[in-house]
């Protein structure tokens, strides 16, 4: 009997366990949903708290010849760049971290496009434009416009840019080189400064997705 | 009663008093096979709470348990007390009845053992009759408490949990209290290249890294303006002098509408408390930047008073368009303040509590 006695407070002793073990593996799962919802994720960009809709470019023609319509970009990670083809360093920098961090996305790298738009219109045609941006990824797109229009859509996205230096007869052109993210839902939500890792873009773009 | 089974005194000498009768207790005793939950036992023992095992006969009523005002045993196995070996362990099983009695509680039958009762007693019988010479012949049933089930939740398993829950009551807490406040990330501030007064170039990458203080008027404002200008003027005092903004440097812009710089220059040597950058802003500017980058009314006619704070990355993080009761200088410094808070804590796990702010929207 006292075998039965003690298989009976054995039974007992496993039920509490396993439903003390059921609480606690409940109370860690929700205590690690709570943190990770508290937790934001450390973007290397700064994200817009109540996104917008991204600015229109209304007035800019893609390298194709069609006119820039953000909406064609929805469903899809939209990230902007203004630059130019005679950009030194810093343009082809960027573009090239880009289109590494684009295919470090895997399968979702499909769902991730760059339009970069040049700020110098003058010296970068339009066929021109579409083969360089190209050389970095077959998906990027380019586009530009009149300094009127470029001027407008530039501002509303924070851009500056302005003829500097003068190189005999060539010339640099100043700008502002941040990277933007406008998101699937065509929000701007995240603006990348200069300087770019490539692991914090990437894991910024699979949160973004 | 002499332990047997095991042979061994679970308990200790000391660690029992029996109380009541010593005999009343002697024929409790149902069974004397040492089993049970020795661990278990020990525990309620060392509380040194007396046991109170009542002998009960069947011609004891239940009031009278009922009405005992002894202290619960609460033990699910085993009975220890002596009979002059002052302790004993003792095998549930073996009892008839496994009870908790308490001074409110109501009797109750284990009636899993109940079944053992003959078995118990003709045990019992005997040894009395060996021990003492005399024969019990009167049906006795030892009623001790029933305890609850043995598990118990281990000590580090309760400190986990409140842990667990301190944790999420904090998050609640900061979620509601919002001890930290931040002044959101609206969206970004125009890019512009527009002439001072004294004819300089000044681009808003000329901003970058420092917190920019903007505002609107409209050229000839005379003194409609004044107390735009005085607060302006104000406010670059007050930040310069006592907020640090974490190394971040501070800026006051003007933005003249409607004017070139010799227009800036005149307005800015009209205005009685004139600090800070003055800007000129016509033609397709006025409207990319103050108009659709500000978002604020070019035409004189819908001139109201506003500001905008600017943080070192290009984003608008305050937007006063309105004037209010607060004067508009103390509401300025001190949002300036917040975000030279978060400057100043923009690195390690602070960095982490402001992003929460952001999360939780703790704005002002």
């Amino acid at each position: 009997m006292s075998d039965v006695a003690e298989a009976a407070r054995g039974s007992h002793r496993r039920r509490g366990v396993l439903a003390v073990l059921s609480v606690l593996g409940l109370l860690v799962l929700v205590g690690w949903l709570a943190v990770s919802w508290i937790t934001p994720h450390p973007y290397s960009g700064t994200v817009l708290q109540a996104p917008e809709a991204a600015p229109s470019m209304d007035g800019l023609v893609l390298d194709d010849g069609s006119e820039v319509d953000l909406t064609a970009f929805e469903g899809q990670l939209l990230l902007v760049y203004f630059g130019y083809m005679s950009c030194p360093d810093v343009c082809p920098t960027t573009l090239s971290m880009a289109a590494s961090a684009r295919r470090a996305l895997g399968d979702d790298a499909d769902r991730v496009r760059l339009l970069m738009i040049s700020v110098d219109p003058e010296r970068d045609s339009l066929d021109a434009l579409g083969d360089y941006v190209r050389s970095f990824d077959d998906s990027f797109v380019a586009a530009t416009g009149d300094l009127g229009t470029l001027d407008r859509v530039a501002a509303q996205y924070g851009i500056f840019f302005g003829r500097g230096e003068e190189l005999g007869d060539e010339y640099a052109v100043d700008h502002t080189a941040t990277l933007m993210g406008i998101d699937t839902e065509g929000h701007l939500r995240i603006v990348w400064p200069a300087a770019l890792e490539l692991d914090r873009l990437v894991a910024d773009m699979r949160e973004l997705l | 009663m002499t332990p047997s089974g095991l042979g061994e005194d679970l308990l200790g000498a000391n660690t029992v008093d029996p109380v009541g009768d010593p005999l009343a207790a002697h024929h409790a005793i149902g069974a004397n096979d040492v089993g049970g939950s020795a661990g278990h036992i020990a525990s309620r023992i060392g509380d040194r709470r007396p046991l109170d095992v009542e002998g009960v006969t069947d011609e004891l009523s239940l009031s009278e348990l009922n009405g005992s005002r002894h202290d619960p045993l609460n033990l699910v196995s085993g009975v220890a007390f002596g009979d002059g070996h002052r302790s004993g362990v003792f095998d549930s099983a073996r009892i008839d009845t496994v009870d908790h009695i308490g001074a409110d509680d109501p009797f109750t039958v284990d009636e899993a053992v109940s079944g053992q009762a003959a078995h118990g007693e003709t045990s019992r019988a005997q040894r009395d009759q060996d021990d003492d010479g005399n024969s019990e012949s009167s049906q006795q049933r030892t009623h001790v408490t029933n305890g609850s089930d043995d598990w118990r939740i281990p000590r580090w398993a309760k400190v986990l949990i409140v842990g667990l829950v301190v944790v999420f009551a904090a998050a609640m807490v900061f979620a509601f209290a919002q001890p930290i406040q931040v002044l959101p990330r609206i969206r970004l501030a125009p890019g512009y290249a527009l002439v001072n007064d004294a004819g300089d170039s000044v681009t808003s990458e000329d901003a970058r890294g420092a917190i920019t203080l903007y505002t609107f008027v409209p050229a000839d404002c005379g003194g409609d303006c004044a107390d735009v200008h005085r607060t302006m003027s104000e406010v670059a005092n007050r930040v310069t002098d006592g907020i640090d903004l974490g190394g971040a440097e501070f800026r006051a812009v003007t933005m003249v509408m409607n004017t070139d710089s010799d227009g800036a220059a005149l307005m800015r040597a009209d205005a009685s408390d004139a600090s800070g950058v003055w800007l000129a802003v016509d033609g397709a500017d006025l409207n990319n930047v103050v108009g659709l980058g500000f978002s604020r009314p070019t035409d004189p006619a819908f001139f109201t008073p506003g500001f905008a704070i600017v943080d070192g990355w290009g984003m608008i993080r305050g937007e006063y368009r309105y004037s209010t009761l607060a004067d508009d200088a103390d509401k300025l410094v001190r949002h300036i303040d917040l975000l030279g808070s978060e400057l100043r804590n923009d690195h390690g796990f602070a960095s982490f509590v402001y992003e929460a702010a952001h999360a939780f929207q703790c704005y002002p």
